[in-house]
């Protein structure tokens, strides 16, 4: 192994100089491929719809599939209003909620000039309005009475809205005695309102030839008459439906709210829009957010990568090779025909910190290089040969960690896991060939040739050659309109003293004396917070919370916690029960059946719970009115007694009828509010339910022998994937974790000096998750999905240390000189990486969106932990330990107080 | 269920009627381009006249459909229903209406009827009495007319069929367009495009609607509605068309929803206009007392051709 190590690290030193005779043709095959890659790229599809996230095979998706088809669609918007009168029947508040429903459930007169100006919408926007199927609120629903053998559904509220507080009063009570109203339109302190918009998503069907060209009088095959003979060899043409795409919801909620947020309105409510819709529409909005703090991040890394190396090409190559390793990915993807992901950000993060990572490790050490003298050439065949190989190895370790992300077997996950890892392998490759040939023509401390271009004769290449040598000085002029004010500020509060790195090598110097003084203190500390942070990891929970990833001052907090105390529930879960055969659910058994599992899981689930709905409520209510006796509320004993209720519920209103059991009468399902928890309880209250439903269905299974009982909905599938998600991301990242182990005790061709180099690399990626374990921060999905990048970015710069110090052992066989070597050269790349992606991380902590808050505070804290492993505690633990590292006859004085004296 | 009992103040003979003839003459006027008021009147008239002393045995078909050889058929067993119904236009000039409706089949739904006095006039609300021989109970079903705006668009005894698809009157609130003339199943053809105008819109389910109509015999032969998204998602086909007391009306009806695939075909198995319908029978006894009602019913099947 060493003999490899040492190979490749001559073959990685002589790389510059041998590419410098054909670095026009480099130049040549790196443009080319970046116009194919380029060209590519435009055809880049990013798949935002979520039906991603889910394969179509899964059963869970089947059912939510069927249930659409079937039911419609279950994603709607739910506007809770709080009336600031106190009181949601006041003539006030009636009078403009009545406004309200009226606009949106009158939305075609959106080609209206005047509203569109009243609303201050563009048409496009206001048409989305369409979706819209149906709005309720309590200004337009209907009560059921039955008084004196009269069955009648009028207005709860008359059209004309009274004034007297008397039959406003009676209205109230009215509206408490109906059992489907309370909580659903209205709290039961009648401080609180809801709206409730049914909408089209996910229930748009996607009709493909449309025959548009066909004659509208062409022959149909219509025959004159129709026969209802039933023929089991005919053909069902499914139709599909269109996937919800989040840029639909978001012209939708803009359009919505422009309606409720008039002044006039927003002086006698606030409101809390609950549903996909705004949701989408907060994290539309944390995005942008989010995109202005990646600019922030980029500024930084710019700032920082000028003031530490004062070189122009310091700062444009190492972007260069991010701009160019993510262009790769992406046109790499397109001409696969691969549609990506959201997921894509994540792989731009993590090519940005390893493109980084391996650039500022090239230029850090080509600077050291030179400032000690080398000419170009010589520092750049240096630099290469010292830093190569723990490139390569930080390579193929990140590579291995992403990779690992395919053992979770979700096919979105495993096009992540290779993506990114192929955006490393892409940074490593542009490191390694093509940097050494940009450097040739543009590098740091750039010899003055003035002279020489007089002398050049005046031809077409050196013409060129001039004109990017304006575009380059004008470029960079404009860079420095932007920069100097900056940078005349931080160096006025003396940012520029700190950023500028003079102060980094005195106090390189001083590390080992101090090290070697506090060595064992030092061993012990980290020790101590090594195991601290592993037993902070055992008690992490794994659980993602919708709300819970946005800080409290989100307005959408407060909505959820309004709409789970006062009104219905956040949230909402299906059970779908399909008998497999007609008209059975119009068997009492069945109703029953559903009934008492209501009754069940409300009873054992009253923390989640808040309200249950099916069939067999339908049937009781319609059973009481029917009989005027409340005694009636029950499931009659007779199959055609309940045929019968039904057939007045369903020639009223077959939409309403079809939206809770199937046209054949085999399917039905119940619907349950809840509360919104993390998916941690909801996976545990999941399976809580799942046992019920065996214990009350499995009776019928004699009667009904392919019964089958699912639970589905959007919401359950959400906690399903998260909660899924987080098991298989966790089990993933142990995997890197061991794959990364075994990759260093292999590399580094020792079991002592790999198991000593894995318990600094440990520390920064056991740090996030054991706080978040001591501080009872639960784990969320996306943190665990950020994991393997932090463990990556963290890891990477250990490996540089030690495998440069071990580089050096093998060289002198004189480990004080390796230590020295590795903590003033590797030290100071090291240093630089750490604060410019320590510093760009941090930027990040300050989304309001807490999934992208938590990666930045805790990728920036493993980042700065893994700097002070690298300084402090790998250089104790080589003291303690004089680790040989599998060489023999090695100087093993290691005393650098005397020295330093 | 709040919405239960919305749709329930529509005569149920009206409806039916209404459906076949409706067919035969709203589009009359979009054709020949006569002023609405006028064809809408002639219409209404049209109907009632029609209607008068009608008998009829109607039986709606429903499945799930597929295509077998080229041929719609139905996938799975399909839900058939059977319904008697007849009908007296009362009160002065014959503008009030009684009628009584009684389903036959399915057995689970046997002897379920509904009787509905309609008034002409606007002032006194509609009477609708619902009989559930299961529960044997008769309840009077009350929606105030002043309601009427608020009703949307339902199915037509929970078939693919709803009220907004027969639908007269009303003509002011669309635009119509023809698209163009020409010969259709051996037929010479119209084919008229109507579009809800903006407050008709938000009411209706559909976004457009194109009608094929006979324009000799002046009946729709076939009708393709859009959604608001201007994808197909339902259409009419119009079968054995006969000349019924001197009106040309289909016989058989099948509405195709092409999104859940599945159809009801309507066919009159029997109509038989001017028989003699005497009032008694249109009372609440009809309803709850079986022997009664038989012996009528007996009496108009005999009638009936």
């Amino acid at each position: 192994m060493k003999e490899l190590l040492l190979s490749l690290n001559k073959y990685f030193a002589i790389v510059p100089g041998q590419l410098r005779p054909y670095r026009k043709i480099v130049l040549i095959l790196a443009l080319l491929s970046t116009f194919f890659m380029g060209y590519g790229a435009t055809r880049f599809v990013v798949d935002t719809s979520y039906e991603v996230w889910f394969s179509e095979e899964d059963p869970a998706v089947k059912s939510l599939n069927e249930f659409r088809e079937q039911f419609g669609s279950d994603d709607g918007l739910f506007i809770v209003y709080e009336a600031k009168d106190g009181d949601v029947f006041s003539n006030r508040s009636l009078s403009l909620i009545s406004e309200i429903t009226e606009v949106l459930d009158n939305d075609e007169q959106i080609s209206d000039e005047t509203w569109l100006n009243q609303y201050g919408l563009t048409s496009k926007v206001a048409e989305t309005l369409k979706h819209i199927k149906r709005v309720q609120s309590l200004t337009n629903i209907r009560i059921q009475k039955n008084e004196n053998d009269v069955l009648s559904a009028p207005l709860l509220v008359p059209k004309t809205i009274p004034r007297d507080v008397n039959i406003l009063g009676e209205i109230k009570s009215e509206a408490g005695k109906q059992s489907s109203l309370p909580l659903f339109m209205f709290s039961k302190d009648h401080r609180f309102g809801a709206i409730s918009i049914t909408t089209d998503f996910g229930t748009i069907p996607l009709i493909e030839n449309q025959n548009e060209d066909q004659s509208l009088f062409s022959d149909d095959d219509w025959n004159d008459d129709f026969e209802d003979s039933v023929d089991d060899q005919a053909v069902l043409q499914k139709v599909k439906f269109k996937d919800i795409e989040p840029t639909l919801y978001f012209p939708f909620m803009q359009a919505v709210s422009a309606v409720y947020e008039q002044p006039r309105m927003l002086e006698n409510f606030d409101f809390y829009p609950i549903g996909t819709s705004s949701m989408v529409e907060l994290v539309w909005g944390t995005m942008i957010q989010a995109a202005f703090l990646l600019v922030g991040m980029l500024i930084i890394i710019n700032l920082l990568l000028w003031t530490l190396f004062r070189s122009a090409s310091a700062v444009v190559l190492p972007q260069l090779a991010i701009g160019l390793s993510i262009l790769f990915v992406i046109g790499g993807l397109s001409w696969l025909n691969i549609a990506s992901t959201t997921l894509i950000g994540l792989t731009a993060m993590l090519v940005i910190a390893v493109g980084v990572a391996d650039c500022v490790h090239v230029m850090s050490s080509y600077l050291l290089f030179r400032r000690s003298g080398s000419a170009h050439e010589q520092a750049l065949s240096q630099a290469y040969g010292k830093v190569g190989v723990p490139i390569l190895l930080t390579t193929i370790t990140t590579m291995a960690g992403m990779s690992s992300l395919a053992v979770t077997g979700m096919p979105q996950f495993v096009l992540f896991g290779f993506s990114s890892a192929a955006g490393v392998g892409l940074a490593f490759l542009y490191t390694i060939y093509l940097l050494p040939v940009l450097l040739d023509y543009w590098h740091p401390m750039q010899e003055k040739k003035v002279s020489n271009v007089v002398q050049e004769k005046k031809t077409l290449i050196s013409l060129m050659k001039a004109f990017f040598k304006l575009i380059q000085i004008k470029a960079l002029k404009f860079l420095c309109f932007f920069a100097k004010p900056i940078i005349n500020l931080s160096q006025r509060i003396g940012l520029a003293w700190l950023l500028g790195a003079d102060w980094l090598q005195p106090l390189l110097d001083k590390i080992p004396s101090f090290v070697q003084r506090f060595r064992y203190a030092v061993v012990v500390i980290f020790f101590g917070v090594f195991g601290i942070c592993l037993y902070g990891a055992t008690q992490v929970k794994i659980d993602s919370n919708l709300v819970e990833l946005f800080s409290d001052d989100v307005p959408i907090s407060q909505a959820y916690d309004i709409v789970d105390e006062h009104m219905m529930g956040t949230g909402n879960m299906i059970i779908v029960v399909n008998t497999g055969e007609s008209d059975a659910i119009t068997d009492p058994a069945v109703l029953n059946a559903m009934s008492r599992l209501q009754s069940q899981v409300k009873e054992s689930y009253s923390k989640y719970i808040i309200r249950t709905n099916s069939l067999a409520d339908l049937v009781k209510e319609t059973h009481a009115i029917m009989q005027d006796d409340e005694q009636y509320r029950t499931i009659p004993d007779s199959q055609i007694t309940v045929s019968q209720l039904l057939y007045l519920f369903n020639s009223a209103n077959p939409e309403e009828r079809r939206a809770l059991v199937s046209d054949d009468y085999s399917k039905s399902h119940i619907s349950i509010q809840l509360k919104n928890a993390g998916s941690y309880e909801y996976a545990k209250f999941f399976e809580g339910i799942r046992k019920d439903i065996d214990n009350e269905f499995d009776t019928l299974k004699d009667r009904y022998p392919n019964l089958d009982v699912e639970i589905t909905g959007t919401m359950a599938m959400m906690m399903r994937l998260a909660d899924d998600l987080s098991r298989n991301q966790f089990k993933s990242l142990a995997i890197a974790a061991v794959v990364i182990s075994c990759l260093l005790m292999v590399t580094l061709g020792s079991l002592q000096a790999g198991a000593m180099s894995i318990v600094p690399n440990l520390i920064p990626a056991t740090l996030a998750f054991g706080l978040m374990g001591l501080f009872g921060i639960p784990l969320d999905t996306d943190t665990l999905m950020i994991a393997p990048l932090i463990i990556g970015i963290a890891v990477d710069d250990t490996i540089h240390f030690i495998s440069h110090y071990r580089m050096s052992l093998a060289e002198n066989n004189d480990m004080r000189l390796a230590l020295i070597g590795a903590i003033k050269e590797v030290g100071q790349a090291v240093t630089f990486t750490t604060l410019i992606l320590g510093f760009g991380f941090f930027m990040l902590s300050f989304s309001d969106y807490l999934g992208l808050a938590k990666i930045g505070s805790f990728g920036a804290l493993a980042i700065f932990v893994a700097l002070l492993c690298d300084l402090l505690f790998f250089p104790a633990l080589i003291m303690i330990f004089k680790p040989k590292f599998g060489q023999k006859d090695v100087e093993d004085n290691l005393n650098f107080i005397e020295v330093a004296k | 269920m709040n919405r239960l009992l919305v749709t329930s103040n529509y005569s149920l003979l009206v409806i039916v009627l209404s459906v076949f003839l409706s067919l035969s003459s709203v589009q009359v006027y979009a054709e020949t381009d006569l002023n609405a008021r006028e064809i809408m009147e002639k219409v209404d008239e049209e109907s009632r006249k029609s209607s008068d002393s009608a008998f009829t045995r109607m039986k709606l078909t429903t499945c799930k459909y597929g295509l077998s050889g080229g041929k719609v058929k139905c996938a799975e067993k399909a839900r058939v229903k059977l319904v008697e119904s007849a009908q007296i236009n009362t009160g002065q000039d014959n503008k009030d209406s009684k009628s009584i409706a009684i389903i036959l089949e399915p057995s689970s739904e046997k002897g379920i009827g509904m009787l509905s006095y309609s008034y002409d006039d606007s002032d006194r609300d509609n009477e609708t009495w619902l009989y559930l021989s299961a529960l044997g109970k008769v309840k009077r079903i009350s929606v105030r007319n002043s309601d009427d705006e608020e009703t949307e668009s339902a199915s037509i005894f929970g078939t693919e069929m709803t009220t907004e698809d027969q639908e007269t009157g009303k003509l002011d609130d669309y635009t119509y367009e023809l698209l163009g003339q020409g010969e259709f199943r051996g037929r010479e053809v119209a084919v008229i495009e109507s579009i809800p105008k903006p407050h008709r819109l938000s009411k209706s389910s559909y976004g457009k609607t194109q009608s094929w109509i006979d324009t000799e015999r002046l009946i729709t032969l076939k009708v393709q509605m859009f959604d608001k998204y201007n994808n197909p998602i339902k259409k009419l086909e119009v079968g054995k068309v006969e000349k019924i007391n001197d009106v040309w009306m289909g016989r058989s009806l099948t509405f195709f929803n092409t999104v859940s695939n599945r159809l009801t075909n309507m066919k009159l198995e029997a109509i038989n206009f001017d028989m003699e319908i005497k009032e008694d029978f249109l009372t609440q006894r009809a309803l709850t007392d079986q022997a009664f009602r038989e012996k009528f019913l007996k009496d108009l099947r005999k009638q009936a051709k």
